[in-house]
């Protein structure tokens, strides 16, 4: 498994044109990137499709994936998960399917992959456990299934704008979670 | 908005254009603020890297192998060599004119009798706001720059680099007069690190960049590509 310094190092070179160093950043992070997708989209196609598009845009934007000031594998899964979103939303759904099983046959973590420090990855499962269940799930269904405001308050029975300031309030708090 | 006095708006706004639960409108209206104001773009980085967390638990799946081959494929380079541009068009005079033909309508700005351009990149800000069209002729030393679209802001510039082929620190190519339609004097020197270079708009105080390095945002970049 690489480093954190060692994804930096890839990316700086792929921002360079460099095709091998490309490889070894696909091969190190597809795999993390390729079950980001399959969760926004829910299909195996739709992900392979999502997850070409996700790395040409690596390729094409490394250059720039300094100024965001971001670790390297949030970089990679901010790109991963909004190209995923924006095709879910290209297909004209919103969401809606939130409770639909995976299926996911292959879907073992795979020890080799690289991740974001697992501290704060726990840090913010354990912010989101402070909040209401419901309200946790809400934040979860927007970020992963690509919810819109609409879906959320169908599904939970409330007016949109009732969603809206429940939603806000659960976001404050989580930011006031994760910066204790 | 009723809940305006107890939650911060800029920082509800920057969580939702992350979780894109803003409507096209608001969303619009939001990168517009984004390309302004640094300190929300601050915001939205910030929320980005919180609720990366959040996918950062999902199993992780070896995707197909058809995947990486053709990443492999649409990243190869060009079957002829950029290096050997020069020789190869006097091998292939048809080609080229069906590329120069093909150049010249994508982009009949740039034609002119004593211009023609072997590099050539688009920049084209996030926001689409900002798009400039360069091109460089190093037979004659010009380097043609058209602003289609976008202005510098009130009391600033905007000012063109170039970053060479594995180098990291951008070299300055000048400042964009007003002009939407300009030729840069370009020296020899720093024209050769144009062919496999990449090119780059900041924004500047007046004058241009005070160090010799950009100081404002970037606010794009794209590879010159060998015509």
């Amino acid at each position: 498994m690489l480093d954190r310094q060692e994804i930096e190092d890839l990316i700086a070179r792929v921002g360079l044109g460099d095709r091998d160093a490309f490889s070894r950043l696909y091969d190190a992070t597809s795999a993390k990137l390729f079950g980001v997708c399959l969760r926004v989209l829910k299909s195996r196609a739709e992900a392979e499709d999502a997850l070409q598009e996700v790395f040409l845009r690596v390729w094409n934007k490394a250059d720039t994936y300094a100024v965001t000031g971001h670790s390297p594998m949030t970089w990679l899964i901010t790109v991963a998960r909004n190209l995923s979103i924006d095709r879910l939303r290209a297909a004209g759904r919103r969401g809606d399917e939130l409770d639909e099983a995976l299926d996911l046959p292959d879907g073992r973590p795979t020890p080799e992959a690289a991740s974001i420090a697992a501290s704060e990855t726990r840090r913010i499962t354990a912010c989101l456990a402070e909040l209401p269940q419901e309200r946790a799930e809400a934040v979860t269904a927007a970020y992963l299934d690509g919810a819109t405001y609409q879906t959320l308050a169908d599904r939970y029975e409330v007016p949109l704008n009732t969603m809206r300031t429940w939603l806000r309030r659960s976001l404050l708090k989580l930011k006031e979670c994760l910066s204790r | 908005m009723s809940d305006a006095q107890d939650i911060p708006e800029d920082e509800a706004l920057a969580a939702e254009y992350v979780l894109r639960l803003l409507d096209a409108e608001a969303a619009t209206a939001f990168e517009r603020r984004l390309a302004q104001e640094p300190a929300l773009r601050a915001r939205v980085l910030d929320w980005e890297a919180r609720l990366a967390g959040l996918a950062d638990d999902l199993p992780a799946t070896a995707p197909p192998a058809r995947v990486k081959t053709a990443l492999m494929a649409d990243i190869a380079p060009p079957a002829r060599s950029a290096r050997g541009g020069r020789l190869w068009r006097w091998l292939v005079p048809s080609a080229l004119a069906a590329i120069v033909a093909v150049f010249l309508v994508v982009s009949p700005v740039l034609r002119g009798p004593a211009f023609d351009p072997a590099f050539h990149a688009t920049l084209a800000s996030a926001d689409g706001a900002l798009l400039i069209e360069a091109g460089y002729d190093p037979d004659n030393a010009l380097f043609k720059v058209l602003r289609p679209e976008g202005d510098p802001r009130p009391g600033r510039v905007l000012e063109l680099w170039v970053i060479a082929e594995g180098a990291d620190a951008p070299v300055s190519l000048g400042v964009l007069p007003d002009a939407r339609d300009t030729f840069l004097d370009i020296p020899p020197e720093i024209g050769a690190l144009i062919d496999g270079g990449t090119l780059a708009v900041s924004d500047e105080p007046e004058g241009g960049s005070p160090t010799g390095a950009p100081t404002g945002d970037i606010l794009a970049t794209d590879e010159f590509f060998d015509i």
